[in-house]
C-alpha cells in the first residue's frame, strides 16, 4: 500500500542544512496499523509528510497503492484528496466554519452535489460519534471532541489511507483512549491503513508493527 | 463552494467588516476622483462656440464708467472701430467687456422661480459675433437697426436659454427690466464657454448689446479684432501705429489671444494639475491600504490554506480559493458603495456630472477597485500556495 525506497529528506536553509531523513525503506501493507516512534527531532514527522504528499523527497522514490508518486501538483492534490486522510496533532480545524461544514471540506474538491457532501459528512460524524455537535463552532468543544472532528474529516472521503501525526498529543489520557479506539475500529471495520506517530508505549503496543527512527534513520 | 465561501466570509463578518469599508471607501473615493477626471476631460473637447484663432485684443487704458451714465468715450471708440477696419489685413472689428481667456469674468447669481442660476454676462457691439466667428441657432445677433429699438436687445446661450425658458420659445422673451429700460432675447447661440477649454459646464452666457450711438450706458474698453490669418508683427506695429495716432493720450495693449489662451489654460490648469496630484497620491494611498489589509488577511489565513490542500486542494485551486473570496467580499462592498452613489442623482449632488460620465465614472471605479483587490490578493495568496503544504500547516 506504501512503499518508501531509500529516502533522503534534506532541510535547507540559509545556513544550515539538516538531513532530516536518511535512506529510508518501509512497506506498508494494506489494512497494516503502523505506529511510528522515535525521539523529539528524529524525524517522525518528516517521515509522515512525505508520505502524505505535503512535502517531497529530496531523494528516493515512493509509491501509494502500487502507484509511483507523480510530480505535477494537481495530480498529488488528487492523490491527496482520494486516496489520504490526515489527522494532525494540533487538529488543523478552521475555526470560522461549523463542524459540519469543516468536515466537508474534502469534498468540496470533487465533482459532488451539496446534498451528497451533506450526507457523507453527516454519517463520518455519526461514525466518531459526534452527530450531535454538527452546528458548533470548533471552539465550543473540547480537544478530543475536536480531534474527533478532525477524525471525521480525515475519513469522510473514504481513504484507504489515514495518517496520524501524534494524533493523541495535545489529550489527556481518557481522550486519547477515545481516539486510539476509534481508530482500531477505522482499521478493523473499513480496512483502512493506518501510519500514526505516537510518543505513547501503550498506544503503540496495540498497533500490528512499531517502525522506529532515530536521527533520520530507520532503527527497527 | 461559492456557498462554503459564503459561509466562511459571513462567519468571518467582523474581520471583513475592515476589509469591506475599506473597498466601499476606496470605491467612493475612486468614483469621485474618476468622474471628475473624465468630466475634466469631456469638458475639454466639447466645442467652445467661438474660434479664438487670428484674433487680437487692444485693452484701452481709459477709466470706465457706471452703466447708466453717459460714457463720453463712445465716440472715440466708434472712430477706432471704423479707422481699424480700414485695413485689408482686418476682417472684423468689434467691442467687448470681457473676451474669452480674459481673466475678468462678469457674473451673477439670478433667483429665477425659487432656483439659484449662475449667469455669465457680456456686453458686446453688432461685430463682435463675426470676429469670434460665432454660429446663431435661432433669430439673431446684433445689427446696426437695433438702434431703433426701444428694447435692448439680448442673445443668450442654449444653456442659459434652457435654464430661463424651459419648453418656451426665448425669442422675444424679455430678459431683464428696470424703470427706464427693458431688455429682450433676440437670439440663441450654442453654449459658450467663455473660459475656453477649462471652462465649467453651463456658463449661462448673455451679450448685451452696446449701442455706440447713444450715449447712454457704458463701453467696453476691449477692442476685439479678427485679423486674416497669417498677419504678423509688421502689420501689428503699424496697427499700434494707427491707433497711436487717434487716441495719443491714451494708453493701450495690443495682445494675441493664443496668448492670453495659452496664460489662462496654464492658470486653470494648475489646479487641474494639482488635483490630478492629490488624486493620485489618494488612489496610491487607498491601494496600498488596501494591498495592506488584504495581505494581512491572507497571511493570517496560510495555515487553513494549507490544511485545504493537505486534504486536495491544489496550490492553483487555493490560489483561487482566495480570490474568489476577495472578489466576494468586494462585490458586497462596491454593491453597498453602488446603492450609495446611486443616491447622489436624487440628492441633487455631482448634479454637473452628465449621465455618461456618471457611468464612466461607475464603470472605471468598478474596473480600479477589482483590480486593486485582486492585484493585492493575488501576491500573498501566490506566497502561500508556493509553500509546500507542510510548510503552509506550521506556518506561525
Ligand atoms: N521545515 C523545516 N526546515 C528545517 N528543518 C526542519 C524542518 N522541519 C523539520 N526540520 C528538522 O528536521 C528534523 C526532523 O524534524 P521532525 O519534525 O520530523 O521531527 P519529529 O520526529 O516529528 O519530532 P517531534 O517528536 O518533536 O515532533 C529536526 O531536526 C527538525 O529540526
Ligand atoms: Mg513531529
Amino acid at each position: 500500500m506504501i512503499k518508501l525506497e531509500n529516502i533522503d529528506k534534506v532541510y535547507r536553509t540559509a545556513r544550515v542544512e539538516t538531513l532530516a531523513l536518511h535512506n529510508i525503506n518501509l512497506d506498508v501493507p494494506s489494512g497494516e496499523f503502523v505506529s511510528v516512534m522515535g525521539p523529539s527531532g528524529c524525524g517522525k514527522s518528516t517521515l509522515l509528510n512525505l508520505i502524505g504528499l505535503l512535502d517531497r523527497p529530496t531523494a528516493g522514490t515512493l509509491a501509494i497503492d502500487g502507484q509511483n508518486v507523480e510530480t505535477s501538483e494537481r495530480k498529488l492534490a488528487r492523490v491527496r484528496n482520494e486516496k489520504l486522510g490526515f489527522v494532525f496533532q494540533t487538529f488543523h480545524l478552521v475555526p470560522d466554519l461549523k463542524v459540519i461544514d469543516n468536515v466537508e471540506i474534502p469534498l468540496l474538491y470533487r465533482k459532488m452535489s451539496g446534498a451528497q457532501r451533506r450526507k457523507l459528512a453527516a454519517a463520518a460524524l455519526d461514525r466518531v460519534g459526534l452527530s450531535s455537535r454538527m452546528q458548533h463552532f470548533p471552539t465550543q468543544l473540547s480537544g478530543g471532541q475536536q480531534q474527533r472532528v478532525a477524525i471525521a474529516r480525515a475519513i469522510v472521503g473514504k481513504p484507504r489511507i489515514l495518517l496520524a501525526d501524534e494524533p493523541t498529543g495535545n489529550l489527556d489520557s481518557a481522550m486519547g483512549d477515545e481516539i486510539m479506539d476509534i481508530l482500531h475500529e477505522l482499521n478493523r471495520e473499513e480496512k483502512t491503513t493506518i501510519v500514526m506517530v505516537t510518543h505513547d508505549d501503550r498506544f503503540a503496543r496495540r498497533t500490528d508493527r512499531i517502525v522506529r527512527l532515530f536521527d533520520g534513520r530507520r532503527v527497527a | 463552494m461559492i456557498r462554503h465561501l459564503l459561509k466562511l466570509i459571513w462567519n468571518r463578518k467582523r474581520a471583513n467588516a475592515l476589509v469591506m469599508m475599506e473597498i466601499f471607501f476606496s470605491f467612493l473615493v475612486l468614483f469621485a476622483v474618476l468622474s471628475f477626471a473624465f468630466s475634466a476631460i469631456g469638458r475639454w473637447n466639447d466645442p467652445l462656440g467661438y474660434d479664438w484663432h487670428d484674433v487680437w485684443i487692444v485693452q484701452l487704458n481709459v477709466a470706465g464708467h457706471e452703466p447708466g451714465e453717459t460714457d463720453e468715450f463712445k465716440p472715440t471708440l466708434d472712430r477706432l472701430l471704423r479707422e481699424t477696419k480700414t485695413f485689408s489685413e482686418i476682417e472684423a472689428v468689434s467691442l467687448a467687456d470681457t473676451p474669452p481667456y480674459n481673466m475678468s469674468t462678469n457674473s451673477g447669481t439670478w433667483m429665477i422661480g425659487g432656483k439659484k442660476i449662475r449667469i455669465t454676462r457680456d456686453d458686446a457691439t453688432d461685430g463682435y459675433a463675426d470676429v469670434m466667428r460665432m454660429r446663431v441657432l435661432r433669430g439673431r445677433w446684433f445689427s446696426r437697426e437695433d438702434d431703433a429699438l426701444n428694447f435692448v436687445p439680448v442673445v443668450i446661450d442654449s444653456d442659459l436659454a434652457g435654464t430661463l425658458y424651459a419648453g418656451k420659445d426665448p425669442l422675444g422673451q424679455k430678459f431683464d427690466s428696470d424703470e427706464s429700460t427693458e431688455w429682450r432675447v433676440v437670439g440663441v447661440i450654442p453654449p459658450y464657454r467663455k473660459d475656453g477649454e477649462t471652462s465649467a459646464r453651463g456658463m449661462n452666457m448673455a451679450f448685451t448689446r452696446v449701442s455706440l450711438v447713444s450715449p447712454k450706458g457704458r463701453a467696453p474698453r476691449n477692442m476685439v479684432i479678427r485679423v486674416k490669418p497669417g498677419t504678423g508683427a509688421a502689420f501689428e506695429e503699424k496697427l499700434v501705429r494707427r491707433l497711436h495716432d487717434v487716441v495719443p493720450d491714451v494708453p493701450f495693449t495690443l495682445t494675441r489671444m493664443d496668448r492670453l489662451r495659452g496664460l489662462s489654460l496654464r492658470l486653470h490648469l494648475v489646479p487641474l494639475i494639482l488635483s490630478s496630484i492629490v488624486a493620485f497620491f489618494l488612489m496610491s494611498m487607498v491601494a496600498l491600504g488596501l494591498t495592506g489589509v488584504l495581505w494581512q488577511s491572507v497571511t493570517r489565513r496560510t495555515r487553513e490554506l494549507g490544511l485545504r490542500r493537505a486534504v486536495g486542494a491544489s496550490g492553483s485551486g487555493v490560489r483561487n480559493q482566495v480570490l474568489i473570496e476577495v472578489a466576494l467580499i468586494a462585490t458586497l462592498a462596491v454593491i453597498v458603495g453602488l446603492v450609495v452613489i446611486l443616491q447622489l442623482p436624487l440628492l441633487g449632488i455631482f448634479s454637473a456630472l452628465t449621465p455618461l460620465v456618471y457611468t464612466l465614472g461607475i464603470i472605471g471605479a468598478l474596473a480600479a477597485i477589482y483590480a486593486i483587490t485582486l492585484v493585492s490578493a493575488l501576491y500573498p495568496s501566490w506566497l502561500a500556495s508556493r509553500l509546500t503544504p507542510a510548510e503552509a500547516l506550521r506556518y506561525e
